[in-house]
């Protein structure tokens, strides 16, 4: 299948990148890995006449903790290294979750974390975990650099809060806090395929009780979106079988989802019940706290 | 567009080139540099067939840029496999029975081997089979057999066979229709009431109308299934057999015949010089061609010409790709001649000692300009002079033309023009040209057991016999059938047996063709039970085993009931 044609703009720093977007707004786009944007341009979903690459700039693939600061991606860090992280695996492990199960191993090996986040996709495999551990998005343009959570990154199916000179400069991930856990738990045909619906949940505990938790669904509306309903109804108390199983009710009731050719939208309400209960018992129990009858 | 230089080392070899932006790793290692292993297959990165080792990291060449693999390193299959060893990723395959169908069904010492062919398709490749408690657990080409081999059983053989024949919906007995039609409620019938009831049915037709009545459908052949069918319904006394010869070899070689007295083959034994690939690709289809004769005349560096409106992947690789107006290629064929006959760039000891009215060839070539064929054709003067230049003068030249010109329009004529542009530039009956096998060693002439001469069928009963010679070279045409059934002209057959074709999908316009054999109220005989609901006829089904030798066993078994209905006479079968 053939890319269409298009003016290939190699910059070399940051800023020459938001200058040359900025120069050939809004028709140009950025590729780094491109796994995203060229299936969408050989679809012709999208024909950008200008396309500016990253992959010249240096210093721009880093995966680097630091105690107290947390973790910072570079937006050429791809996401099979991103699973092959220790520090990722030992502090973050609905991250490495998310990275294990989104699509192939040639895949992963091209494809970075920041544009499965700039592709805007409902279904973005990153998104929840990012979202439910407060991930920030540092954004650098022609005016200047801007901070944004990743949950407020996404405004609709293929679009995000990113002006056409912006770029996703490092994804900021805090601290988890003491003694929490998280579950990246994800529906599809197969294991490779895009998820028909994804929920994680990151719980921190306070004593016996459920004291923070953010349940996060993928792919069950237009962007992902935080389960309020179902955070309510576990936040601050001892969990129990009948708040879990109200919190897994909650979530499904919460999602929005299509119906289209992989599976109908009754069947993605059935999914975020089962899929958002098991992240939450998943998370509980890495948070080691006891689900009482 | 600019281009931009990249160098990068692939296999172990330093290349330069100048890339456009838009082109795809893929790209730049099939259409630069002819690795032709790393496939395209699904181009979106889903399926893997095009994966190599980027920079010692597996990526998928379909969704890389060129331009992105400045500086890097390169590893295809090519740069991984040798002819005489096999590799660490084989043999870790090999100790761990990877690739296996079924492995644990039972131990190693309980499996046999059989040495069979694959039934998949004409080909009929031989292959080895691996039998435990049964059922078949693997299966491998045969490469001892010294016959040819495609590595598609690697695939298609492994995975598809072994769930076909344990597959819960796979007819093993036949069945008959319970409830109404289309419903999909069938029961089981023994075989003797299968064929009994077949037999009669056959027999009242034949008695209260005639036996033209009833037609006999056939489909791909994977045995002697034509063989059988034609001398059963020649035996019947129908002379209404279709077959989908029409859209898939007999336009060919028919026109093959007409022109060399013969059909004619690629020798495949000598690399040719130039090899043109007109409406076909042997790298995805079985033709006269194999997969393997093609893989060593493109790493022989051969010149390769591509005649298809589509970029099949072998355009990719050509040095020449002609993208014909579709339904011109006989104008082409003329024009290419054309230029072959007036720059005298043709053999003139074949013209000489081996051909008939050349001079009125000559004279008809006279009556159109190269202009003519360009506008008919949308293909550019010069790329036509180009070509017959091509073929002129790279000794040997093989053409390899398919079905993609049998499916178009005039397919006899535009092939009868192929066949003279093969012969009279010198590329008949030469190594690494199209060679006329062997007639009394090679070929099976199994006209004497089809018995059509012998046993007449009814006399002037044919339908459609305005068309004696599509009928005399391969069947009633089917469109003609479908009209038969709809207008009852000539008449309206009664029954037909359909084998190895669902004519709802092989026959022109599925439309009518459903429509028609509901009006008539037909027998029929799917594949599987999933096609019945389907299948526009299906009455009944009798059987639906995967083997050459079972079907030829249904149709004997008919003949001798119906010998046993008519009093006991002696099967003519």
């Amino acid at each position: 299948m053939n890319v269409p044609a298009f003016e290939y703009l190699p910059a070399t720093s940051l800023a020459e990148a938001c200058a040359l977007l900025a120069a050939h707004a809004p028709g140009a786009r950025v590729i780094a890995g491109g796994t995203d944007l060229l299936v969408k341009m050989k679809h012709r979903r999208l024909v950008p006449p200008y396309l500016v690459d990253l992959k010249d700039v240096p210093g721009l693939d880093h995966i680097r903790h630091d105690t107290g600061d947390g973790l910072r991606i570079g937006p050429l860090a791809t996401i099979e290294s991103v699973k092959q992280s220790v520090d990722v695996r030992k502090r973050y492990p609905m991250l490495h979750q998310a990275a294990a199960c989104m699509a192939t191993v040639p895949i992963r090996n091209r494809a970075t974390v920041v544009g499965n986040i700039c592709n805007g996709s409902p279904s973005a495999e990153m998104a929840p975990a990012l979202i439910a551990l407060g991930a920030t998005a540092e954004i650098v343009g022609v005016d200047g650099a801007r901070s944004a959570l990743v949950e407020d990154f996404f405004v609709g199916p293929g679009c995000t809060i990113l002006r056409p000179d912006e770029i996703v400069a490092e994804l900021r991930v805090p601290e988890p806090s003491a003694g929490s856990g998280g579950i990246y738990e994800k529906y599809s045909l197969r294991r490779m395929d895009v998820a028909l619906a994804g929920a994680a949940a990151l719980v921190v505990p306070d004593g016996e009780t459920c004291g923070d938790i953010r349940v996060v669904l993928s792919a069950v509306a237009p962007t992902p979106i935080r389960a309020t309903a179902a955070e309510r109804v576990l936040r601050g108390q001892v969990p129990t079988e009948a708040l879990l199983a109200q919190a897994a009710a909650e979530a499904a009731a919460q999602s929005r989802p299509i119906s289209d050719i992989r599976g109908s939208a009754e069947m993605r309400v059935k999914k975020v019940e089962e899929l958002s209960g098991r992240a939450i018992r998943g998370a509980l129990k890495a948070a080691r706290l006891e689900v009482t009858r | 567009m600019t281009l931009r230089p990249i160098s990068l080392r692939i296999n172990g070899a330093e290349y330069q080139f100048e890339v456009e932006p838009q082109e795809t790793l893929v790209q730049l290692l099939r259409e630069r540099l002819r690795l032709m292993r790393t496939k395209e297959g699904c181009g979106v990165g889903e399926c893997g067939s095009c994966t190599v080792i980027m920079d010692k990291r597996a990526v998928a060449s379909c969704l890389v840029l060129a331009v992105d693999t400045d500086g890097s390193e390169i590893v295809t299959t090519e740069g991984m496999c040798s002819d005489t060893e096999l590799q660490p990723m084989q043999e870790v395959f090999v100790d761990h029975l990877a690739m296996q169908v079924r492995v644990g069904v039972s131990t190693l010492s309980a499996r046999q081997e059989y040495l069979t062919f694959c039934h998949l398709c004409c080909g009929h490749c031989a292959v080895k089979v691996t039998v435990a408690d049964n059922v078949i657990v693997d299966m491998t080409p045969d490469f001892e057999s010294g016959l040819s081999n495609e590595q598609c059983v690697f695939k298609k053989g492994r995975l598809s066979i072994p769930e076909i024949h344990l597959h819960p919906d796979r007819l093993l007995y036949p069945l008959k229709r319970a409830g109404a039609k289309g419903e999909g409620r069938w029961e089981r019938i023994s075989w003797d009431e299968a064929l009994d009831t077949i037999a009669d049915k056959l027999k009242t037709i034949r008695e209260e109308l005639g036996p033209e009545y009833v037609v006999f459908g056939l489909g791909e052949p994977h045995g002697l299934e034509f063989a059988f069918a034609q001398r059963f319904a020649s035996v019947y006394g129908s002379p209404n057999v279709t077959t989908p010869g029409w859209f898939c070899g007999v336009p060919f070689q028919t026109a093959n015949a007409f022109t060399f007295g013969q059909g004619a083959v690629p020798d495949e034994e000598h690399i040719p010089e130039l090899l043109v690939l007109w409406g076909i690709n042997p790298n995805h289809t079985s033709g006269g061609i194999r997969r393997q004769t093609v893989s060593n005349i493109v790493e022989s560096g051969t010149k390769i010409v591509v005649i298809d409106p589509r970029k099949i992947d072998m355009a990719g690789v050509a040095d020449l790709w002609i993208r014909p107006r579709p339904g011109t290629d006989g104008a082409l064929a003329m024009g290419l001649l054309k230029v072959l006959v007036e720059e005298e760039l043709y053999d003139e000891g074949f013209v000489r000692d081996w051909t008939i009215g050349f001079d009125d060839l000559k004279a008809e070539l006279a009556t159109f300009t190269l202009t003519d064929v360009a506008e008919a054709t949308w293909v550019p003067e010069e790329q036509i002079v180009e070509l017959a230049r091509m073929i002129g003068k790279n000794k040997p030249t093989c053409l390899q033309w398919g079905n993609g010109i049998d499916q178009g329009v005039h397919p006899f004529q535009t092939h009868r023009a192929i066949s003279i542009l093969a012969a009279i530039s010198g590329n008949l009956n030469t190594p690494g040209g199209i060679v006329l096998p062997d007639a009394e060693h090679n070929y099976v002439r199994p006209g004497k057991f089809y018995m059509l001469s012998k046993r007449a069928p009814v006399a002037g009963k044919t339908i459609g016999k305005e068309y004696p010679m599509t009928i005399k070279s391969t069947s009633v045409p089917s469109w003609l059938l479908t009209r038969a059934i709809l207008d009852e002209k000539p008449y309206m057959p009664r029954m037909a047996i359909f084998m190895l074709t669902n004519p709802a999908t092989s026959f022109i316009n599925s439309k009518e063709t459903l429509r028609g054999p509901h009006e008539a109220g037909i027998l029929g005989r799917p594949r599987s039970i999933h096609d019945s609901d389907r299948h526009p006829c299906g009455h009944s089904l009798a059987g639906g085993i995967r083997d050459g030798a079972r079907r030829g066993g249904l149709l004997a078994g008919l003949v001798q009931r119906g010998a046993r209905a008519s009093k006991g006479g002696r099967s003519p079968g």
